[in-house]
């Protein structure tokens, strides 16, 4: 192809951080919003296009490891595409309403005077990180992306943000460091592997011939995985997100959870299982009971979260369980049915982390009481927050529930007991969502509580938009279904289940 | 008959030693007024046309032999060495003749021999005299290294090392700031230093007792002829290559380094951190793969548990720092035992190295030539932001420095991460070289642990970023000042860093290409 | 004839295709009533009432069509997801089942749309009513004319949350939320069952159609035909509340009156039943599981009928008399084809009487502005015509002989005498409690004179919420100056009509019904003309006569002070159903979610920062770092030492190969 389309893509969103780096106030944001808005209108061309041509970008990065920069986008990649983009255009639209200054959040000890513009400028880094992670065909080019993409929401963290930012800052850079070198540990153990045999090449297509001992395999999937299962985040490594929900901006922990946290998933099914489909077989039933942990622990813990964002994050995580458990049932439904989830979690959770923003923001404070009463004085919030809330807990008539009817029935055929259970999860949604609702908006408001403004024309349309994608795929989710299937994901792994299956049975 | 020796091949080392000499003369010579510019060109110069000689001898393809009857091996690690010693050596000029950070004086003692606190120095202060023997003493030492690294006798590479190792000794002890401090630094280094020529002379005379000669090839050769008892050719391997560990300040040996670095003057530590090491490991590499290759199974155990142990304990030792300078010392010591890795991965390096092959040489090289400008911009800073008065620099005047001076804090925040080895930097592509060659030669838990503790180090370096971009400033804190030659070479290293972490494949190929050893 | 015959045939084909205009247009109408905002307060209502009239017209016109060409039509939009090899489709079939529920949900919705244009005509919310209303009809009506598992569950679901969103109505008011979440809960529960049921259908039987899954649960063979069973029967219990889950149907009265008359008593309710109906050939595979629908069934009828007979809130006495009604519907339903045939005749008919009685009570509060029974009484003289319109369905619910109560419920009695003598006596019980419980309401109701005059403290809550009076907890009309508003129109109309059809009804479906049906459920129901009477329903009648002697005998004069004794705990109603939940389920619940709170709490506060501010990285190292920092104490002495000691171990570790 003569125009490098998927390099654009990622281009444009550096390009347009360094025009709005030294731009003023409102020229700034409409910068932003041009740059984000011109990705989001790439990124669909790139994914009509590449229906019909071959997209793939090939240029020789390293010799004597055989890294290359190569780009290619296919179904899983495509999605999760479109979505990250359009929710950038949607933070920098709900930004546009509010200053991401700290006094909105808590009065910092020692405010730093840091420009709010610098905002725009990380988040489009940000972006450029993550659909370079989402684009890359090559092992080292999705490190290297997964890893660049730590500096910007370091930053973005620290800035803005509470009191205690900079120790959310720091437990964040631990965590998410430590996933990244888990990540880089795993790669170098690829590249030996590759290199052993004559030419080596890290592109994904060659990766997919080499042949690994089999305990080699086991130790290179056990690395990817952590290092996914930390960014996912799954339970027990899953304590930097609480934190940064209740210390960063809401606007950042927004970012943070439905933009970045979707390499997560995107890499457990691309690598972890892509790569060492043995080695995914063999820890598959392990993998399902941390899934399901995840799923009631996060659950649980949503239902008595008392703060606004902690509680979207709670649902994420939950979400995350779940969409693990379908990556590893190794069957075809639950694998497009979990790539599928990547998507529609990361819309859902950020419209609902969004509502919660403009609500923090507006009534000043994230505390969730009991029959608040907002109800009556914040009509469309409280309808826009039910209606994300809906999205999350899957009902159906949204795009969740298509995804997780997929895993739900794909899983029974292999693991019954465990489908139960998750089954069993999917009732927690409902109780996290509508205890949530019930504190919040229901309930008489105190008389002489001062009058609120509701959500601006902006704010409702940026919400209303993801709201009504995610209703639309989720009443024709066929077409979504296809394009994500074509990818066939991990059917080294799911072959391998089976035949794990059958030695078992 | 006669001795021929290649003149034009070793071109560069009599010209930074021939310009050593005349720099003593000037000394002597020239008025006191003039007596600072003319050394520093004559430095300079010096420099520049070692560079072009070199250059030029690695122009002419064939221009590779043994030298100056065996003493010197000319060579590409030799004819890369040098290049990278003599950029090293330019940067640590630009760094030491900056005058304007400390209120346009230079950093060295005014009058060397006048002790601490007498009148004579308060008179030699009030005089703001200036002593410019550093550069002849510079030179000297820069062409000791220049020897050590290229040399193929046992006898040369002593030899290199003295004159490298005496003028250090000091240079060390040569800053204006806080001397007694610079003195017992230097006192420290000189009586490790010689311990550690001593140690290594001592292996020398048992290598020359095992093999009957000096010469690398003989030496090689010796080893490879039958032999009843080599016990004396285990003992003077251990002997020299703990010599040279001293110098690279590898764990066992690097107890010196945090004392000298925060001692020394900004400028000799930036030479130390940067040339000393890439001398002592290219003398390392040559030593154990030349003549000792054969015992490549045996001294490679040691190296790589040196290597990760130092790694661990720069990591550990430097995570609680408060001083930016004494910080960086530590972490140095980190990465000494990631350029160890390479050598104790011991691909042992035939002449020809195919192109796809990972080989020690070419991966030790590309990792000096990403560490080099990274160590050289980072203590190039710390010289710029220090505390008014106290010890040379603690985060607390660096706190909020991206709010004082973006550039400057720019600049350092993307030094330090080429130093954690994080993508888009020079140093996170040597880091997987580095690694993925120790993880095919079967070092997969060395690989591991460097890992995990530069996970470590990571720490410290976020700590300064921290202190730069997400802390507000407690105290007043001085001005940076802003000098035209720094900001230059500043620039120039974070180019060449973010250059060699986004498009390594020129690189790759260039260095590739130097790895041959000549036996 | 024949001609017209063919247009008509091609009619009906032509006019079926665009069923999904049925579903679209309430969604359309929802859509833009919730979205409009203020501005569509005027007009509001009567587009909601437009969004049900409309297919309501639709399917008489349907109906008229299919009464010549009766036999099912399939059309099939588009495929929702492909799961595997099966094909999960958006395809709606109009048969014959499902176009008398169409009638039924449509009509009675119309009707109860027109009754709240009244009924909420000075409540602010009202638009928003009835956007939930549509919402309500349009998931309603997708759930029934779905011709497979996965597009009904997508219905069910919507049904669900059209019910939360309507019972939390009057959100402000604390009780109306908690009761909300209640009912969605406990729907989501039952959802459960029927999530589990698509998953099994589709790994063994590889189909989720109607048509094809008893054969493909037959040629699977092995316990899934009882499991799927089992599965449907959760999800019809939690939907249609039936014994394990049926406390939310009590709660679910603090909604306003007419929805609870369309959702809680004629529509929302029967769609457990619609599901089993749809499920019949299943549990012809599975007898054991049939017995267990019919146990639940009858025990589902005892507990209403018990509820019932103890409540003091009137529209609390009818939820249990739906309850109990549905029992019955489960009992029919589980006694295979036969008994379904007889379960749709009660559905229709207990959907409009139940639909009646609860619109009277509507009219009851509506006048006098609350509905507690202990404040009641005597409305005879002062509400004459609601006394008509209540009698009507009083009449047609005890089975009083020609009216559309007793031909309905005679049959299932008839039907489970011949499946086993013991569920007929039960059968028989049932129709004697009804009678008993219903006269004691009608009894409190408009016999004696209003108790309302003599009480003087008000506590309760009054359910008609005015938005003018500020607390709802505090009720200001004092005995003296209750007024009594008089009915308006809109909301008398319905009433007349409903109170009619509950005539009427039993006597038009009686015949017809069970031929209409033979093609659905392929068995010929005994037909019996509308003047036949045997043994059986003699002894019906007998039972409802004792029935309401004895409740005329407990009730005759009621006096406040009967209303103050204590009530002995047996006699609560819901028989500690809710005590059970709240013990069982909820407090644990609650324990376990602010232990897993505790525990997060305790993970975010862990680290401290350092001490000067820099909160760092591995601050858990920082121990260790100052331990390896002893090693740095500044004297040569020690660095020499460890240098030497460096060169011992090189040649240590040099020679350990040698050794090796």
């Amino acid at each position: 192809m003569i125009v490098p389309w998927l390099t654009l893509v990622i281009a444009i969103p550096l390009f347009g951080a360094v025009v709005a780096l030294p731009l003023r106030g409102v020229h700034n944001r409409r910068v932003g919003l041009v740059t984000s808005g011109l990705t989001l209108a790439l990124a669909i061309a790139a994914v009509v296009l590449s229906r019909f041509y071959d997209l793939s970008e090939q240029v020789l990065w390293l010799r004597s490891v055989g890294a290359w920069y190569a780009l290619n986008i296919d179904g899983l990649s495509g999605s999760l595409l479109l979505v990250i983009t359009a929710l950038v255009v949607a933070v920098l639209l709900i930004r546009s309403g509010l200053e991401p200054t700290a006094t909105a959040t808590a009065t910092a000890t020692e405010r730093i005077n840091v420009r709010p513009e610098i905002f725009t400028v990380l988040v489009l880094c940000t972006e450029a990180c993550i659909s370079a992670a989402l684009l890359a065909a090559d092992l080292v080019l999705f490190c290297i992306a997964f890893e660049m993409a730590l500096l910007p929401c370091y930053a973005l963290v620290g800035c803005w943000g509470g009191a205690k930012r900079t120790l959310a800052a720091a437990r964040f850079l631990a965590f998410t460091l430590t996933s990244g070198f888990l990540l880089l540990a795993g790669v170098i153990g690829m590249l030996t592997a590759a290199s052993a045999t004559g030419r080596p090449s890290t592109l994904l297509s060659a990766l997919g011939t080499v042949a690994i001992p089999e305990g080699m395999g086991r130790l290179l999937f056990v690395l990817f995985f952590l290092a996914f299962a930390i960014k996912g985040p799954l339970v027990p490594f899953h304590s930097w997100l609480p934190l940064l929900a209740r210390e960063a901006h809401p606007l950042v922990t927004t970012v943070i959870v439905a933009v970045v946290d979707v390499l997560g998933g995107y890499g457990m099914i691309r690598f972890a299982v892509g790569l060492f489909p043995a080695a995914a077989a063999w820890a598959a039933p392990a993998v399902l009971v941390l899934a399901l942990i995840s799923i009631w622990y996060a659950g649980i813990a949503a239902a008595g979260s008392r703060h606004l964002l902690q509680f979207g994050v709670y649902t994420s995580i939950s979400h995350t369980g779940f969409i693990m458990f379908g990556i590893f049932a190794l069957t075809p439904e639950t694998l497009t049915g979990a790539a599928m989830y990547l998507s529609a979690h990361a819309v859902s959770v950020a419209a609902l982390l969004l509502v919660g923003t403009v609500i923090w923001v507006t009534t000043g404070t994230a505390h969730i009481g009991e029959f608040a009463g907002l109800g009556r004085r914040l009509p469309v919030l409280a309808g826009l927050f039910l209606i994300s809330g809906l999205a999350t807990l899957a009902l159906p008539g949204f795009l969740n529930f298509a995804a997780e009817l997929q895993v739900l029935v794909g899983a029974w055929e292999h693991h019954r007991v465990l489908t139960l259970l998750a089954i069993g999860g999917t009732l927690l949604g409902a109780v996290y969502v509508t205890l949530a609702y019930q504190r919040l908006f229901t309930g008489q408001p105190s008389p002489d509580a001062p009058p609120l403004k509701d959500a601006s024309l902006l704010q409702r349309g940026a919400i209303g938009v993801l709201l009504a994608a995610t209703l639309l795929f989720g009443c024709a989710p066929e077409l979504l279904r296809e394009y994500v299937a074509e990818a066939d994901l991990g059917t080294a792994a799911i072959a391998a289940a089976d035949a794990a299956d059958a030695g078992g049975k | 008959m006669a001795p021929t020796i290649e003149y034009q091949l070793l071109l560069p080392v009599i010209v930074v030693f021939g310009v050593a000499v005349m720099g003593i003369g000037a000394e002597a010579l020239v008025v006191r007024r003039l007596r600072f510019v003319v050394q520093v060109v004559l430095t300079s110069a010096a420099i520049a046309a070692a560079l072009l000689f070199t250059i030029r001898n690695w122009m002419d393809g064939d221009a590779r032999t043994i030298a100056a009857v065996g003493a010197i091996a000319v060579d590409n690690p030799a004819l890369a060495a040098w290049v990278l010693l003599l950029v090293g050596a330019a940067g640590v000029l630009v760094v030491a003749t900056e005058r304007i950070s400390n209120g346009g004086i230079s950093a060295f003692a005014a009058q060397a021999a006048v002790p601490p606190g007498s009148p004579e120095e308060n008179t030699a202060e009030n005089l703001r005299a200036e002593q410019t023997e550093i550069f002849p003493l510079f030179l000297f030492s820069l062409s000791g290294m220049m020897v050590l690294v290229a040399a193929s006798n046992l006898i040369s590479a002593f030899v290199g090392l003295e004159v490298m190792s005496l003028p250090l000794y000091l240079l060390v002890g040569l800053a204006r700031r806080n001397r007694l401090l610079s003195h017992e630094a230097a006192l420290k280094y000189f009586l490790l230093g010689v311990s550690a020529s001593a140690v290594f002379l001592y292996g020398m005379a048992l290598l020359f007792g095992f093999a009957g000669s000096f010469d690398y090839a003989s030496i090689a050769t010796a080893i490879a002829a039958p032999h009843s008892d080599d016990t004396l050719l285990y003992l003077g391997t251990a002997l020299t290559a703990s010599g040279l560990l001293f110098k690279l300040g590898v764990f066992p040996f690097h107890a010196w380094m945090p004392d000298v670095y925060t001692g020394a003057p900004t400028a000799i530590t930036a030479y130390l951190a940067t040339c000393g090491k890439i001398t002592a490991a290219y003398a390392l590499l040559r030593l154990l793969f030349v003549p000792l290759g054969a015992l490549r199974w045996s001294w490679q155990l040691p190296l790589t548990v040196a290597a990760v142990v130092s790694i661990a304990f720069g990591a550990v030792a430097g995570l609680t720092q408060n001083d930016v300078k004494r910080g960086l010392a530590y972490t140095g010591i980190a990465h000494a035992g990631f350029l160890l890795l390479p050598i104790a991965a011991a691909a042992t390096v035939h002449t020809g190295e195919s192109v796809s092959d990972l080989g020690s040489v070419s991966v030790l090289l590309f990792y000096l030539v990403a560490y080099l400008p990274a160590t050289l911009g980072t203590f190039a800073l710390t010289l710029w932001v220090h505390g008014a008065d106290g010890p040379d620099a603690d985060l607390a005047s660096w706190r909020g420095l991206a709010y004082r001076e973006p550039f400057v804090a720019l600049a350092m925040g993307v030094l330090l991460l080429s130093l954690i080895g994080l993508p888009g930097t020079g140093g996170f592509t040597t880091k997987l070289l580095v690694l993925v060659l120790a993880w095919r030669n079967g070092m997969a838990w060395a690989v591991f642990a460097a890992l995990a503790f530069t996970l470590v180090t990571a720490g410290f370096y976020f700590r300064v970023l921290q202190a730069m971009f997400l802390k507000a400033p407690l105290t007043a804190c001085p001005a940076v000042p802003h000098s035209k030659p720094m900001s230059v070479l500043v620039v120039l290293c974070v180019i060449i860093t973010v250059y060699l972490g986004l498009f390594p494949t020129q690189a790759g190929y260039l260095i590739a290409d130097m790895a041959g050893l000549l036996r | 004839m024949g001609m017209n015959m063919l247009l008509l045939e091609s009619g009906f084909t032509r006019w079926a295709g665009a069923s999904w205009l049925v579903i679209a247009l309430p969604l359309l109408v929802a859509a833009v009533l919730l979205s409009a905002g203020a501005l569509s307060d005027s007009w509001g209502h009567w587009l909601g009432v437009a969004g049900i009239a409309v297919p309501f017209c639709y399917s008489i016109l349907l109906f008229c069509l299919m009464l010549s060409a009766p036999e099912p039509f399939t059309s099939t939009l588009y495929t929702w997801l492909s799961l595997g090899t099966v094909k999960v489709g958006v395809s709606l079939l109009v048969d014959q089942l499902s176009i008398l529920f169409l009638l039924l949900v449509t009509g009675v919705g119309m009707l109860v749309a027109v009754y709240t244009v009244g009924y909420l005509a000075h409540d602010a919310g009202r638009r928003r009513c009835f956007g939930y209303i549509n919402l309500f009809i349009a998931a309603m009506l997708l759930l029934v004319l779905a011709d497979n598992y996965g597009l009904l569950f997508l219905g069910w679901e919507g049904v669900g949350l059209a019910s939360y969103l309507l019972i939390g109505f009057w959100q402000e008011r604390n009780a109306a939320a908690l009761a909300a979440k209640k009912a969605f809960l406990m729907n989501r529960v039952a959802d459960l069952g029927l999530l589990t049921a698509i998953a099994v259908l589709f790994t063994q039987a590889g189909t989720l159609r109607f048509s094809a899954v008893p054969a493909a649960l037959q040629e699977a063979g092995g316990p899934w035909a009882g499991i799927v069973g089992v599965a449907l029967l959760l999800a019809a219990c939690g939907k249609s509340a039936q014994v394990p889950l049926q406390s939310w149907l009590l709660d679910a009265m603090e909604g306003p009156t007419p929805v609870s008359a369309l959702i809680h008593a004629a529509t929302m309710v029967t769609a457990g039943v619609y599901l089993m109906l749809r499920s019949v050939p299943v549990y012809e595979l599975a007898p054991t599981v049939r017995v267990v629908v019919v146990l639940i069934g009858v025990l589902t009828l005892f507990l209403g009928a018990w509820i019932a007979m103890t409540e003091r809130n009137l529209k609390r006495v009818l939820a249990g008399s739906t309850m109990s009604q549905v029992g019955y519907l489960m009992l029919a339903a589980g006694l295979g084809p036969v008994g379904a045939v007889f379960a749709v005749f009660h559905l229709l008919t207990h959907g409009v009487f139940k639909a009646d009685l609860f619109l009277t009570a509507g009219a009851i509060t509506e006048a006098v502005g609350f509905n507690e029974l202990r404040k009641l009484g005597g409305l005879l003289k002062l509400l004459p015509w609601t006394f008509a319109a209540f009698t009507c369905g009083y009449l047609a619910i005890i089975g009083v002989p020609f009216l559309s109560g007793f031909y309905s419920k005679e049959h299932i009695i008839a039907a489970a005498w011949a499946d086993s003598p013991l569920l007929g006596v039960c059968a028989l019980l049932g129709v004697g409690l009804t009678a008993c419980y219903m006269t004691r309401l009608l009894l409190l109701l408009f016999a004696g004179k209003p108790r309302w005059q003599d009480t003087y403290d008000t506590d309760s809550t009054s359910d008609k919420h005015d938005t003018d009076d500020t607390a709802d907890t505090e009720d200001t009309n004092t005995a003296a100056d209750v007024e009594i508003r008089r009915t308006p129109a809109s909301m008398a109309f319905p009433l007349v009509v409903l109170s009619l059809l509950a005539l009427v009804g039993g006597l038009a479906l009686n015949g017809w019904l069970q031929s209409w049906l033979a093609p659905v459920f392929s068995v010929t129901a005994p037909a019996t003309n509308w003047l036949h009477f045997d043994w059986l329903s003699y002894t019906a009648i007998g039972v409802m006569l004792v029935g309401v002697l004895v409740a005329v005998v407990w009730y005759r004069k009621v006096t406040p002070a009967w209303f103050e004794e204590p009530v002995p705990a047996i006699a609560s109603p819901g028989l500690y159903a809710d005590i059970i939940m709240e013990r069982g389920i909820v407090a644990p619940s609650v324990r376990l979610t602010s232990g897993v709170t505790w525990l997060e709490q305790r993970g975010l506060d862990s680290d401290a920062a350092d001490a000067d501010g820099t909160d760092g990285l591995w601050l858990g190292l920082n121990g260790v770092s100052a331990l390896v920092l002893r090693l740095q104490n500044g004297s040569v002495r020690t660095y020499a030492l460890l240098c030497s000691i460096g060169v011992v171990v090189v040649l240590a570790l040099m020679l350990f190969w040698v050794w090796m």
